[in-house]
């Protein structure tokens, strides 16, 4: 009798035992990875996206549209049909606009202006503001004023073409002025980590003031005024030369290099230079036609698409002046600024050092 | 909980107190077995008419008070009971011999308790061990197929190696895996398998390291009521395997068996042989151009190969007869079309296994060895499992047992690669032009050996495509992929038995692995034409403890009792080391050293604690009315600590009709069954999400600091970007509030059997509903976060099983016997969440397997043609059908129904069993004939190349009214402009409309075929050496009857994952011849 009752206690006992392993400390706690960032570290993410973003299915595919580039096989000779299915721009939206770099910049400019670090800020609403635009000229109607805060708006609305364009052009506003504080107010100010322009602020003004007459020359239909606004903006100080462009400076390894040419090497034979566009620069006999193309072929060795190292640049130095011609042109302003601004353009572009290399490479 | 412990406690104390009071006179005696004079501990011996009872110990001794004149009553599942008159005797030995007939009805059930099928209240199953091994499968899922009613295997394809899909009743969980827990000797091990996706290789599934012939017994649990002791392990059902042991008192027995198979391909997609290489000619559009290998052209429009001739060029690196021209221009030899399945081979298959078994007094044990080597239908591939076991148990003393078993397995293989992936192995083989040779004059192992089939003299691939694709003998060659695989499963039990009717047991069990798989992509291939190298190492380690108290009593004459209660403590990790290493210097050095740029990665796939109480109750009143209580309730690591703790409970109830009165000895109904249960389980969360990281998955799913993606058809780059560490906030949103997801399932059966034993009905109906499945749901990408984990989804499983025994020829010599299983049953999802109308599970963007609210688990979704609201197709001007703008459910991968059958002849010595598989719809994508119509190497877009004035049936958009305008299918002038989109197969995009590949993958298949032969005792009668032996001569997947038009209809292209019904470039299965010998010393 005792025996049992030693073994009830025994029993009783083991199920103490048993309710007492519940604490299970970190064990969900992924050691693999990191709980939180600072903007110092998310920064080279978000520039990346954005260059990305203007070469990889965000170039190809309006390309394609545009017939700069002909599909050959597979997906790409179904697009030149204009065969484009409901999911085939999804990737873009999801990783490399929202999902991607829009995402990275809310989550700096939410860290930046809660840790007074008005550079980080400045920089991330220039690089919203260029995802932006690039969401609404392919989309229309996309979400802004709603986005980015999943506990209030699960699913943001859609906000009108003419409320994106205002966004824009307020991020950008914003961002000179965040950029334009005294660089004593930073508790670390951007160096290394901007992959661009390594922290120069300068720079980064001209690139939004750019940027800002790009979008204001969109919406020319609308009326003059923005040509005009389009004009101010360049006057105030935009690019000024090609040591001025925003580029991202891809590397030469497949982890970083150029998606131009990650597209000819993972899916080569698929897609190359349109006829019409071949014969159109042979026509004009455009200079830059030897940068494009290369024994009739789009993905001959001797072409920018095919460099890995070839930077984009988020808008470059020939644009802001082919909208310095175009704005002249509409505001009636002298036609000699304007021809001269493009030649300008049309000279410094094929004198970029990327682009020599081009020639210099063995064919 | 510990007041009603002790409440127990005392009552049992009471009980036995009573009984001490009523003495005459102590008998005792030892119970041994009739046929081999062993001891027989547990054994009930019973006063007749009395309460008063005990059990038998461990040496088979009793003790027991009876009156001179009262009878005692001896009985133990399996053996025929004997009643005894005590006749004023105070020794009693007696010996019980088995009961043939309830033999078969000693079950192992959850936590390894065995229990007399007759008093389970759910639906169980036991599957032969001896048809596991003469299934002749590498892989012990797949020996399962039609064995089980209830019971899917799929498997991925007949590679080496390759992995086998398993679901009991159908899909439960949208993020948490559906496979069963499978569980060797009491312990839970890990079946896992990673890497299998799209593209790439068929990578196995860890229980391919248990080798068959090991196995003893196998149990299916199938329901909830049978698998709530496991806790949140078996959600979806669980396999519970016992291997071998030995016996007490026998000298050793050691058995050697030797087995070969001869493999090969069963089923391949009709090529066609008319037409060349080539595309519509804009400058002569009713005359289509050649364009041969050295243009890279991918289509196979060209003109007819009658048209064509060589021209004796021998510097043509592609063919050695000269370059292709038209017919008048050449040397006259005519063109040929090359048959491009001369590539598969015979594959092998070699199973030796070695093992002894035996038992002192005091001591049993097994000890076996085995090695599997296999090679596959693809020249290179193989796969090789060498598996040792040893299992040990002894008794120290009356009270005291402890046992100690240890398995190690090393296997692995050489694979080739599949499916999506121009790298693969099907997709360079079946896109593969009819006027290029891909051998160059050689076939299968002998084209695989010679470089010069696969390689030009300049280092560049010799392929149709001039490299685009790689040629199917350059991908065995070049592009290697081998894993090694070492594992040891053991574990360490002890049992203490302090009074007859309590023993204490505790078993410690452990399963490690290490995976070290190396892979590589040559220089020169085509998916990275600069040359890569993978090299892998996952490391996996599973620890369970089990502590258990059980006590087997008998309250009263009519009454017993059984009671378990136990501990669990259940922890898993398993982390990923990877180093891609791109960019290769040396060709054909396939080591990390040699590449320009390398990028390592480590991630945790899995860390998780559970610890869990349990009780099971079982009630048996008078053999006839069975009642069974059980609950376990679990704590996991995975979800946070208020949400942690869940319980799970389980009832289940049978009734024995034929033991009433009336009814007994029947001799239409000799026994007769009636099963209730109900039951719940519960399924966690995956590991790691109740937070948000800042960090992504790269293309291979490995954890790096930040992907900068966003296009399905490049890589995306990866930290650290150009010398600097980058991470962006994940796009997953971890979610702390998460609950566990929950199963309740009702369950009805009855077992029946007529005419003694001639023939045998088991039927079960279940319904079941998960709800709070735990989904990664879809958010707009514009909160910043593209998903988030959820509970929100249901799913429903509902149908029926029938399992059916007949014995319709029964005589002294010879025996026909049937066995039947079917299977039916619906799995729906009914509800997903708020705003989410679609969760992926597998597959590609345009065609994919998807949970989706309304429809079967796993539907099929895609591109489709437009039709309007009555269903019918929407025709344009030209002629041709359109495309709908929105994607749509299109088709139902859960088969109607299911049916394994068997018959078995057997005459004296010999037996001739063979099983017939059948199962009735279950759609599949064959998105491989999309392709091969795509690029114009099918037969079918041979034999309809040429049909003109076709008229699509349906309706004209604009109007609304029937179609009657004919098209081509191959467009000539004018409509033919030289542009290759216009064509029937070309015109609907890359591979076609989902909607036009989705086909019914019913199958009828000769899945067995055995014919043994024992040879007679009386043959080695005397000789002190062998003692037995029997040959077997088996098949494999004989027949197979399928209208499907592409490989194999059981064919999953991503493994067992939750997706199923894609095919796309699967490798084939196989089809197999063998001999097997086994002989006894």
């Amino acid at each position: 009798m005792l025996k049992l009752k030693n073994i009830c206690l025994l029993l009783v006992s083991l199920c103490a035992v048993g309710i007492s392993s519940c604490d299970f400390g970190d064990t969900n706690i992924d050691p693999a990875s990191l709980a939180d960032a600072s903007p110092k570290l998310i920064l080279p993410a978000a520039e990346a996206q954005s260059a990305y973003n203007v070469g990889a299915l965000g170039g190809r595919m309006p390309g394609i549209v545009m017939q700069y580039f002909a599909g050959n096989d597979a997906q790409q000779l179904a697009y030149t049909s204009y065969n484009i299915g409901e999911q085939d721009l999804n990737n873009l939206w999801t990783d490399g606009l929202y999902g991607g770099v829009m995402k990275d910049c809310a989550v700096i400019i939410e860290k930046a202006e809660a840790q007074n670090n008005p550079y980080y800020a400045g920089i991330a609403k220039v690089l919203m503001a260029h995802a932006l635009g690039m969401a609404t000229t392919f989309w229309g109607d996309v979400p802004y004023s709603q986005a980015f805060s999943p506990d209030e708006n699960g699913k943001p609305a859609f906000d009108a073409q003419q409320d994106v364009y205002a966004s824009i052009q307020s991020l950008l506003d914003e961002a000179i002025a965040d950029l334009s504080a005294p660089a004593y107010s930073n508790p670390a100010p951007p160096a290394g980590d901007d992959l661009i322009f390594g922290g120069n602020v300068q720079k980064w003004i001209a690139s939004a003031r750019s940027l800002k007459a790009r979008y204001y020359i969109h919406l020319t239909k609308k009326g003059v005024a923005n040509a005009a606004n389009a004009l101010t903006a360049i006057r105030a100080g935009a690019i000024t030369g090609i040591a001025e462009e925003p580029r991202f400076p891809f590397g030469e390894s497949q982890t970083n290099a150029n998606p131009y040419y990650l597209f000819a090497i993972q899916r080569p034979g698929t897609m190359g230079i349109a006829p019409a566009f071949d014969a159109l620069l042979t026509a004009r006999s455009d200079p830059r036609k030897p940068f494009f193309v290369e024994k009739g072929s789009f993905y001959g060795p001797g072409t920018v698409f095919t460099q890995p190292s070839s930077p984009l640049p988020l808008i470059p130095y020939e644009e802001v002046k082919f909208i310095e011609a175009e704005a002249l042109v509409r505001t009636s302003g002298s036609i000699a600024e304007a021809e001269a601004a493009m030649r300008a353009a049309i000279r410094t572009v094929c004198k970029k050092q990327e682009w020599q290399q081009v020639l210099q490479s063995p064919t | 909980m510990m007041r009603k412990l002790l409440l127990l406690c005392h009552f049992l104390l009471f009980g036995t107190v009573m009984q001490l009071a009523a003495q005459e006179r102590t008998v005792t005696g030892r119970v041994t077995a009739a046929e081999d004079g062993s001891a027989l501990p547990g054994v009930n011996v019973v006063v007749k008419g009395s309460s008063a009872g005990t059990i038998t110990d461990a040496s088979g001794r009793y003790s027991i008070s009876a009156g001179d004149n009262a009878t005692l009553v001896y009985s133990f599942v399996g053996l025929t009971t004997q009643e005894i008159a005590v006749n004023n005797r105070s020794t009693i030995d007696v010996a019980l011999a088995a009961d043939i007939r309830q033999l078969s009805e000693v079950v192992v059930t959850a936590i390894g308790l065995e229990a007399d099928k007759k008093s389970l209240g759910y639906s169980i199953q036991t599957v032969n061990a001896e048809q596991l091994v003469n299934a002749r499968e590498t892989n012990l899922v797949n020996a399962l197929s039609g064995k089980a009613a209830g019971v899917q295997v799929i498997s991925s394809s007949g590679s080496p190696g390759a992995s086998a899909n398993i679901r009991i009743r159908g899909s439960r969980s949208i993020t948490g895996g559906n496979s069963p827990l499978f569980v060797v000797d009491g312990v839970p091990i890990n079946n896992d398998e990673s890497g299998n996706e799209v593209g790439g290789v068929d990578q196995s599934n860890r229980m391919i390291d248990i080798n068959p012939n090991d196995v003893a017994s196998l149990t299916v649990l199938k329901g909830p009521a049978a698998t709530a002791l496991y806790g949140v392990r078996a959600a979806n059902g669980a396999i519970v395997i016992t291997t071998k042991s030995g016996k007490l008192n026998t000298k050793p027995v050691i058995t050697y068996s030797s087995a070969f198979t001869l493999d090969q391909v069963n089923k391949l997609p009709e090529l066609q042989s008319r037409y060349a290489q080539g595309r519509p000619n804009a400058s002569n559009p009713n005359a289509p151009t050649y364009r041969g290998p050295a243009t890279a052209e991918g289509f196979s429009w060209g003109p007819l190969i009658s048209d064509l001739e060589f021209n004796g060029n021998a510097e043509y690196p592609y063919d050695k007869n000269g370059n292709l021209v038209p017919v008048g221009t050449g040397n006259g030899r005519p063109a040929v079309a090359y048959d491009p399945y001369t590539f598969f081979v015979n594959g092998t298959t070699f199973d030796n296994n070695l093992s002894i078994a035996g038992g002192s007094e005091n001591t049993t044990y097994f000890v076996s060895a085995g090695r599997l080597s296999q090679t596959g239908v693809v020249p290179t591939a193989d796969f090789t499992r060498n598996s040792f076991r040893a299992t040990i148990e002894s008794r120290f003393s009356e009270k005291f047992t402890a046992g100690a078993s240890a398995s190690y397995t090393n296997s692995g293989g050489y694979r080739v690669q599949k499916g999506s992936n121009i790298s693969g192995v099907m997709l360079g083989l079946l896109r593969n032009t009819p006027t290029f040779d891909i051998g160059n004059g050689k076939e299968g192992q002998e084209a695989a050996d010679s470089p010069d089939a696969y390689q030009l003299p300049d280092g560049t691939q010799r392929s149709y495509r001039a490299g685009i694709y790689d040629s199917p003998y350059w991908a065995v060659n070049k592009n290697p992929f081998r894993d090694n695989v070492n594992r040891v499963i053991g574990n360490i039990s002890l049992s203490y038995r302090p009074l007859s009717w309590l023993t204490f047991s505790y078993k410690l069990g452990a399963d490690h692995y290490t995976d070290r798989r190396n892979s590589a992509l040559d220089i020169n291939s085509a998916a990275n034409p600069t040359g890569q190298v993978q090299q892998q190492d996952i490391n996996s380690t599973d620890l369970n403890s089990d502590l258990l108290a059980i006590i087997n009593r008998r309250l009263g004459e009519h009454l017993t009792l059984d009671l378990t209660l136990g501990h669990n403590y259940f922890a898993q990790s398993a982390a990923t080391n990877t180093a891609i290493g791109r960019g290769l210097g040396a060709p054909g050095f396939y080591d990390i050293s040699n590449a320009s740029s390398v990028q390592a990665t480590r991630q945790f796939d899995r860390r998780r604690k559970i610890a869990g109480a349990f009780g099971d109750l079982k009630l048996g009143y008078r053999e006839m009315l069975f009642l069974n209580l059980s609950g376990r309730n679990d704590w996991t690591s995975t979800l946070s600590k208020g949400n942690n703790s869940f319980f799970y409970p389980a009832v289940s109830a049978g009734f024995v009709f034929t033991e009433l009165a009336g009814l007994k000895d029947n001799a239409i109904l000799s026994y007769g069954k009636l099963r209730a249960s109900w039951g719940r389980v519960g399924n966690d969360a995956p590991a790691f999400s109740t937070i948000t990281y800042y960090g992504s998955i790269d293309a291979e799913g490995n954890p790096v600091g930040a992907a900068i993606g966003g296009d399905g058809f490049i890589d995306p780059l990866v930290s650290p970007l150009l010398g600097v560490s980058a991470f962006e906030r994940s796009t997953t949103r971890g979610n702390a509030q998460l609950k566990p997801e929950f199963t309740t399932t009702v369950e009805f059966g009855g077992e029946f059997r007529f005419l003694r034993d001639r023939l045998g009905v088991d039927v079960t109906y279940y319904n079941s509903k998960t709800t709070d499945a735990i989904i990664e749901v879809d958010v707009p990408a514009s909160t910043g976060f593209t998903s988030e984990f959820r509970n929100s989804a249901e799913i429903e499983n509902k149908g029926w099983e029938v399992v059916l025994n007949a014995s319709p020829v029964k005589t002294t010599n010879f025996e026909w016997g049937i066995d039947v299983n079917f299977n039916t049953f619906t799995n729906t999802v009914t509800r997903l969440a708020e705003g989410v109308d679609r969760v992926f599970l597998a597959g590609f963007t345009g065609s994919s397997s998807n949970a989706i609210a309304g429809q079967p688990f796993g539907v099929i979704y895609g591109t489709r043609y437009d039709r309007n609201d009555e269903g019918q197709l929407l025709i344009g001007a030209d002629g041709w059908p359109l495309i709908a703008s929105t994607d749509g459910p299109l088709g139902n991968p859960i088969p109607d129904w299911t049916a394994g059958v068997r018959n078995t002849f057997s005459f004296k010595g010999l037996s001739l069993s063979l099983l017939f598989d059948i199962r009735r719809g279950g759609d599949v994508w064959n998105g491989t004939q999309g392709i091969i119509n795509y690029f114009g190497t099918s037969k079918l877009s041979a034999d309809q190349r040429d049909v003109k004035g076709y008229v699509f049936e349906g309706v004209r958009e604009s109007d609304g009214q029937t179609n009657t305008t004919p098209v081509e299918f191959y467009p000539s002038a004018p409509l033919n402009n030289g542009s290759v989109n216009l064509i029937r197969w070309t015109r609907y995009g890359f591979g076609g409309l989902t909607e036009e590949n989705i086909q019914d993958g019913s199958w009828t298949r000769l899945r067995e075929a055995t014919l043994s032969y024992t040879l007679p005792g009386s043959i080695f009668g005397n000789s002190k050496f062998v003692k037995g032996a029997t040959f077997t001569l088996t098949g494999r997947n004989l027949l197979l009857f399928t209208d499907y038009t592409g490989v194999d209809p059981e064919t999953n292209l991503t493994g067992s994952s939750n997706g199923v019904g894609l095919d796309y470039f699967n490798m084939p299965n196989t089809r197999s011849y063998g001999a097997a010998l086994r002989v006894t010393f």
